[in-house]
């Protein structure tokens, strides 16, 4: 059970079989767990640590005192003096022993990170091979950073890819959703080359205000974007006609590279941060690019893993928010030098 | 200790009024019609301890404390307390009495009826007041406005088989550029509803003159017994001569078919006496209140409903059978609904025949086959009088047509001096002057002949489901033969004689959606409590490949698709058949797009698998493609088809409940059977003896439908064949049967089954939780379940059955469990033969029937509480899968060759407030595509989000357009009852 990080042997915290927001067509989303950022709005915090974690969520609490009578650890307390019947868990004491999630009949505990077998994963996505085939869909590779386990994802995809002609000679689309905090080799040359779309995730552009709100600088992410540029295969879509895979029937030579912005108020949403990223835009002669708008739901998430809340923000975005994006590219650069894809904004 | 003090004082005043009014008194005895009510009546309790007999004779009513031989009429209650309150309580609560099982009864329905209505006239009779229940009508352009603006793609591509539409999608058309159609539309959603007594009234008349069981007139060759298709045929011929033709002053197209604007007609002869206790409260009911005029209510309760009171269907069923176990099990509402006791009109008639022929011409078939029958004669005297008199009917029927449109011709031209709208009235003459007579030659005429002929059949059979077939390929050679006439060549002006020509087109098929909604299907207030909101579902079918396999979509097709989302009615039931090999992906697209923009329609079909599946059902090729939905979605072969799809409506769960309770149902009263031992562990160590014990209680259930299905069919044709519908479909002209004896080519029956996912969930949570976990026993779980799960320890293995896979959560091993039981129905019904030598095909849809077996049901293993709903057709349970492509591949792997009468797959999915419309229409495309890939046979999205509906519940009047698909059919939300409204926000909702 045990995992820590392991490179080779990435755990999954979820599967969306049927996600419309993450690539062209109906796509299956892995969620790999592990990511070398520490963004304080993380969307998916589950997916930070590459280990094994309790989800411990109170709230589905049915009071049967299974996890109470069963801990390995004693992690478990009640709360004498308001003679509450909510249990209490102390993260500290608990030794991830996991008797509670098996015994707990009302899902309060979940573990995040599941380990697939790699026949198990192609099993489940070729069942959904007519979707992808209709809606010009595919798979998409997320996190957390699916590209921090370059071996496992190269062999996932070379087995997927392979099935995928044997069964349909179908050419499967590929997606990867990167943070783009990763070190190169040539597994990751083999896994952007074998993609067919990479969505690029470009945060901040002042490198301090990464290193606050991210936990780390953002010069590797931008180099590493430089190089990728740089690769022979790479191209930039011009519009957005080319990110519908449903034509797509000769394997694809090129892959395509889409940078991305989380929408965060007052730390990636602002003036300074839009309009440098407008620049890096214009410098590397991007036309395509897509914002993904704040969703507060994370925090809830954060707190049954019990994390710190760092960042507090409990709305969606305003209009007057969402008007900073129009501020910056007026219409004239929308209708002649950007297009900003919408999935979902 | 309650007492029956009450009780006997209400009888007391009854008896009373009797005696002192006249006027009351007329209610049970009449001689001016030779009208006696003398009846015996006893009320009892479960016990038989305490007894209150009634008894009127000639007028005079008596009562006392006893029990009497031979009453005609039992109602016993549960227990002395119920009974006590019985005499005061409203109409309402004796329907609530009746469902819970409260109060059964034993014998003649009708005198319950009777009975019913009297005490409601006591004290005195209720004053008329205005339903207080809906607001008053004004007009919905404000609420439309409130919609989301309908958004259209445009094509500018001919696809499939177009012709002449340079934009098939006719994405620059809305309904403003069609103002009779949205004024019509307007007037339509604030016409109130009024009860028709017409037609019951002409009927009766004819009996009381020609006679029933006997021909008074001797208008019969024979002697004897009344033939009952002669007798059919000129009570057709002489009511529709007496029908008063009406042309409203906005139709384009004549006649009606009740003598209202929205009229409910009634039918004596089958269910019809179901109103009578609510002559005086049906206009002021909370839901669907229908007004009703003095007149027609004193017609109807004194001329009409006594002549029909022991000649209906269900109790000559009664007299004919005794009052078999299979019969009186229907009675309890909870187990399964028989459609015969109502109407048998779910088929589809054979248009093309009559347009291509004319009326005339086919009663010349029919005189022909009289003279050849001088052979027969010599040989069996009685086959010949039989022939002869079922021709004559038939005869007689189109006779009665053909002066109905007479009629309606000396009606136009009696308006046309005064007329501010000549121009409009001349079409309609010049239409009239050859149909339905002749053969039609133009557009205008074929679908003017196509909509006499629908309301003339609503003349002899109550409309449930009948049902309009593929309009869109029998009116397309008359569509082509109008261009052809216009004689085009590529200039601009006749681009606009084009352009103008397919406007009127429009407006005809939209005047013929109207029309479609004119009259509504009489719904009594049980009816309304258990489901509701129904209309006479007309299914009309578009697309999909030829009788010769070619593709069918047409200009017509799109045509037709842009009226239905235009006007976004209920009515006709619009279903389109869509060939993954043959019709266009734009196509499919334009389904998506009008689905999304009238919320709930069309439901689209897989055209392929169901082909195949009929062809394999013993349908030659060219006629399994000549398929169309009826009623809801089941395929009847049109025009040489009778195939009652919808005989039966048949709870799953009825026989799980039965088992459960060691063979008494929680409503029913006595037990029911022993044939499954008691439900205890010891009894049932596997879980395969608990299967064992279903099948069992399912055959036992399954073969006394049918028994009844059966019995009712033979009492159809005994006392209600149809001549004027077998003279419209192939074979009973050819062979002299009448269809309901198997006049038709193929004579299939067909059967809803409802709560299939219900049971398999439960069936797999028993499995699990009691078999496999081992966390509880069978007796545990029955006390867990009679106590709907209150207990805390309840909860923690509630927790349990909600975590369990569940049917849709596309799980292996709850796939393979719903498809044994698919097989194993599929073979037990297949074992029966109807009364017309057909077979029994098995579907998986519900209508709204989910609600009522819901209602009449207690809390299942699956975690569903006491009175829920059912889910729709077989739609997984909300919470099953938050994955709709896992909905989607558990539903598409149900054996489509052992589903011959279709199934309705709910999907309730909304767009993204921030896709734009294409994608959103390209998304839907998406899913519907892959679903008919996987060999899905049916699919229905209804767009609307639960907040909206919530909504529409506080404010139904700003809400009057929203329509929604319940399980096979639309219906106005605001017209159902809340437990139906609950359901459909309860489904879960996906997003693209």
């Amino acid at each position: 059970m045990i995992n820590k990080f392991n490179p080779e042997r990435p755990l999954i915290v979820d599967i969306k079989q049927n996600s419309l927001d993450d690539g062209p067509g109906i796509r299956t989303v892995l969620f790999l767990k592990g990511c070398a950022l520490q963004c304080v709005w993380c969307q998916n915090p589950e997916a930070q640590n590459p280990d094994y974690e309790l989800i411990f969520n109170s709230k589905n609490c049915i009071y049967c005192n299974k996890c109470f009578i069963n801990c390995e650890a004693i992690s478990f307390s009640f709360d004498i003096k308001t003679n509450s019947k909510q249990i209490n868990l102390d993260r500290n004491i608990c030794n991830l022993c996991f008797n509670c999630v098996n015994l707990c009949p009302a899902e309060v505990f979940k573990i995040a990170g599941k380990y697939y077998e790699i026949g198990e994963l192609v099993e489940l996505i070729l069942s959904n091979f007519i979707f992808y085939k209709n809606t010009g869909g595919g798979i998409t590779l997320s996190g957390g950073e699916p590209l921090l386990f370059p071996k496992y994802i190269k062999k996932f995809i070379s087995i997927l890819k392979q099935k995928f002609m044997e069964k349909f000679y179908y050419d499967l689309s590929i997606c990867i959703e990167t943070a783009g905090q990763f070190y190169f080799n040539d597994d990751v040359i083999f896994i952007l080359k074998n993609s067919d779309l990479i969505f690029y995730d470009i945060k901040i552009m002042d490198s301090s205000l990464h290193k606050r709100f991210c936990g780390v600088e953002n010069s590797l992410i931008l180099n590493n974007f430089k190089t990728i540029l740089n690769l022979d295969f790479i191209r930039i879509p011009e519009n957005i006609s080319e990110l519908d895979f449903k034509q797509k029937n000769s394997i694809n030579k090129n892959t395509l590279l889409v940078p991305r912005m989380p929408l965060i108020p007052e730390i990636t949403l602002t003036k300074e941060n839009i309009i440098a990223f407008k620049q890096f835009m214009i410098e590397n002669k991007i036309k395509i690019f897509n914002f993904l708008p704040y969703n507060p739901l994370w925090s809830e998430k954060s707190i049954i893993l019990g994390k710190k809340v760092l960042y507090e923000r409990k709305s969606w975005l305003s209009k007057e928010e969402k008007q900073i994006i129009n501020e910056v590219f007026n219409s004239e650069d929308l209708n002649e030098k950007f297009s900003i894809l919408t999935y979902k904004i | 200790m309650p007492n029956l003090l009450l009780f006997r004082f209400g009888l007391k005043l009854m008896h009373l009024g009797f005696k002192l009014s006249k006027n009351l008194r007329k209610e049970i005895y009449n001689p001016e019609l030779n009208y006696a009510f003398n009846k015996k009546i006893q009320i009892t309790t479960r016990d038989g301890n305490s007894n209150i007999f009634i008894e009127f004779n000639n007028g005079k009513m008596t009562s006392g404390i006893k029990k009497i031989e031979n009453p005609d009429l039992i109602l016993v209650y549960r227990n002395k307390k119920i009974m006590s309150k019985a005499f005061s309580a409203s109409a309402d609560k004796s329907i609530d009495m009746l469902l819970s099982g409260d109060l059964y009864y034993i014998g003649n329905l009708s005198y319950l009826s009777k009975f019913s209505y009297l005490t409601t006239i006591f004290p005195k009779k209720p004053k008329l007041k205005d339903s207080i229940s809906f607001p008053p009508p004004t007009k919905v352009t404000a609420e439309l406005k409130e919609r989301k603006p309908i958004q259209n793609l445009i094509l500018n591509k001919k696809v499939d088989n177009v012709k002449y539409l340079e934009d098939p999608y006719l994405g620059k058309y809305s309904i403003d550029d069609f103002p009779w159609l949205y004024n019509a539309k307007n007037k339509w959603f604030s016409t109130h509803p009024y009860i028709c007594a017409e037609r019951a009234k002409n009927v009766t008349e004819f009996h009381r003159i020609y006679g029933f069981e006997e021909d008074l007139k001797g208008v019969q060759e024979n002697k004897g017994e009344f033939n009952p298709s002669l007798r059919q045929g000129l009570m057709l011929k002489y009511i529709l001569s007496k029908k008063k033709p009406i042309i409203l002053d906005d139709d384009i197209l004549p006649g009606t078919t009740t003598s209202k604007r929205l009229g409910v007609q009634i039918f004596p002869e089958l269910g019809g006496i179901g109103i009578w206790p609510e002559l005086y409260t049906v206009h002021a009911r909370y839901l669907n209140p229908y007004h009703i005029t003095k007149e027609d209510r004193d017609i109807l309760n004194h001329y009409v409903f006594p002549y029909w009171m022991d000649r209906n269907i269900r109790e000559q069923a009664r007299k004919e059978y005794g009052n078999t176990l299979s019969q009186r099990l229907e009675e309890y509402f909870c187990l399964y609904f028989m459609w015969k006791t109502q109407a048998i009109s779910h088929t589809i008639p054979d248009f093309e025949f009559v347009l291509k022929n004319g009326t005339l011409k086919i009663i010349n078939l029919i005189e022909e086959k009289i003279n050849l029958l001088q052979d027969i004669k010599a040989k069996n005297i009685n086959e010949y009088y039989d022939k002869k008199n079922f021709y004559l009917g038939m005869k007689a029927a189109l006779e009665g047509v053909n002066i109905y449109a007479e009629n309606l011709e000396k009606e136009v031209m009696a308006q046309f001096n005064k007329s501010n709208r000549k121009e409009k009235l001349i079409k309609i003459i010049n239409s009239l002057k050859q149909v339905p007579k002749y053969p039609a030659r133009s557009f205008r005429e074929a679908i003017t002949c196509i909509w006499i002929i629908w309301l003339c059949l609503h003349q002899e059979n109550m409309n449930a489901g009948l049902s309009l077939g593929r309009l869109d390929q029998i009116l397309y050679p008359y569509f082509e033969k109008d261009i052809e006439n216009l004689n085009l060549q590529s200039n601009e002006s006749n681009k606009d004689s084009l352009e103008n020509y397919i406007k009127e087109v429009i407006e005809l098929i939209g005047a013929f959606y109207l029309k479609c909604q004119d009259h509504l299907p009489l719904v009594p207030n049980a009816g309304n409590k258990l489901f509701g909101g129904s209309s006479s579902d007309q299914a009309l079918t578009l697309g999909g490949v030829t009788s010769s396999g070619e593709n069918a979509v047409n200009d017509l097709t799109y045509i037709f698709l842009k009226v239905t989302e235009m006007l976004g009615f209920r009515d006709p039931n619009v279903n389109a058949r869509y060939h993954t090999e043959k019709n266009s992906i734009e196509y499919l697209k334009r389904l998506c797009e009008v689905n999304i923009n009238t919320t709930s329609t069309p439901s689209i079909h897989n055209d392929k698998e169901m082909i195949e599946t009929l062809i394999q059902h013993g349908f030659k090729p060219e006629d399994a493609r000549n398929w169309a939905a009826t009623g809801c979605v089941e395929p009847t072969s049109i025009g040489k088809h009778f195939g009652h799809t919808n005989c039966m409506m048949f709870s799953l769960i009825g026989p799980l409940e039965i088992l459960m309770n060691d063979g008494y149902h929680p409503l029913i009263h006595p037990k029911i059977n022993s044939i499954t031992p008691e439900f205890k562990s010891e009894k049932y160590p596997t879980f395969e003896h608990l299967m064992n014990g279903y099948y069992e209680q399912l055959k036992f259930l399954i073969r006394n439908s049918i028994e009844y299905n059966n019995n009712l069919g033979i009492i159809h044709q005994k006392i209600h064949p149809t001549p004027l519908l077998s003279a419209l479909i192939q074979g009973p002209i050819e062979k002299g049967i009448d269809l309901t004896k198997g006049g038709a080519v193929y004579n299939s029956s067909g059967v809803a089954l409802v709560a299939f996912v219900d049971v398999v969930d439960s069936l797999f949570s028993i499995k699990k939780i009691v078999y496999e976990k081992k966390l509880i026993t069978l007796e545990k779980l029955k006390i867990i379940l009679d106590r709907d799960f209150y207990e805390n320890e309840d909860k923690i293995i509630l927790e349990h059955i909600k975590h369990l896979p569940k049917f849709g959560s596309d799980n292996a091993e709850v796939n393979k469990l719903a498809a044994e039981l698919v097989d194993f129905l599929y073979n037990e019904f297949g074992k029966y033969k109807n009364y017309r030598g057909g077979n029994y095909y098995i579907g998986f849809w519900s209508m709204s029937y989910h609600v009522a077996f819901g209602k009449l049901s207690g809390t299942l293993p699956s975690g569903r509480l006491k009175g829920k709903a059912f889910t729709p057709g077989i739609t997984p349970a909300p919470g099953s899968s938050d994955m709709l492509i896992e909905n989607i591949k558990s539903v598409a792997k149900i054996n489509a060759r052992k589903t011959p009468n279709n199934i309705a797959f709910n999907v309730k999915l909304v767009p993204d407030p921030n896709d734009s419309h294409e994608l959103a229409v390209n998304h839907f495309c998406g899913y519907a595509k892959s679903y008919f890939d996987l060999g899905g046979l049916q699919l229905q999205f209804n767009v609307v989000t639960s907040e909206v509906l919530k909504d529409a519940m506080i404010h139904p009047e700003n809400y009057r357009w929203l329509m929604v698909r319940i399980s096979g059919y639309n219906a106005y939300f605001v017209t159902l009852n809340r437990d139906m409204q609950i359901e459909l926000i309860e489904r879960y909702e996906f997003h693209t």
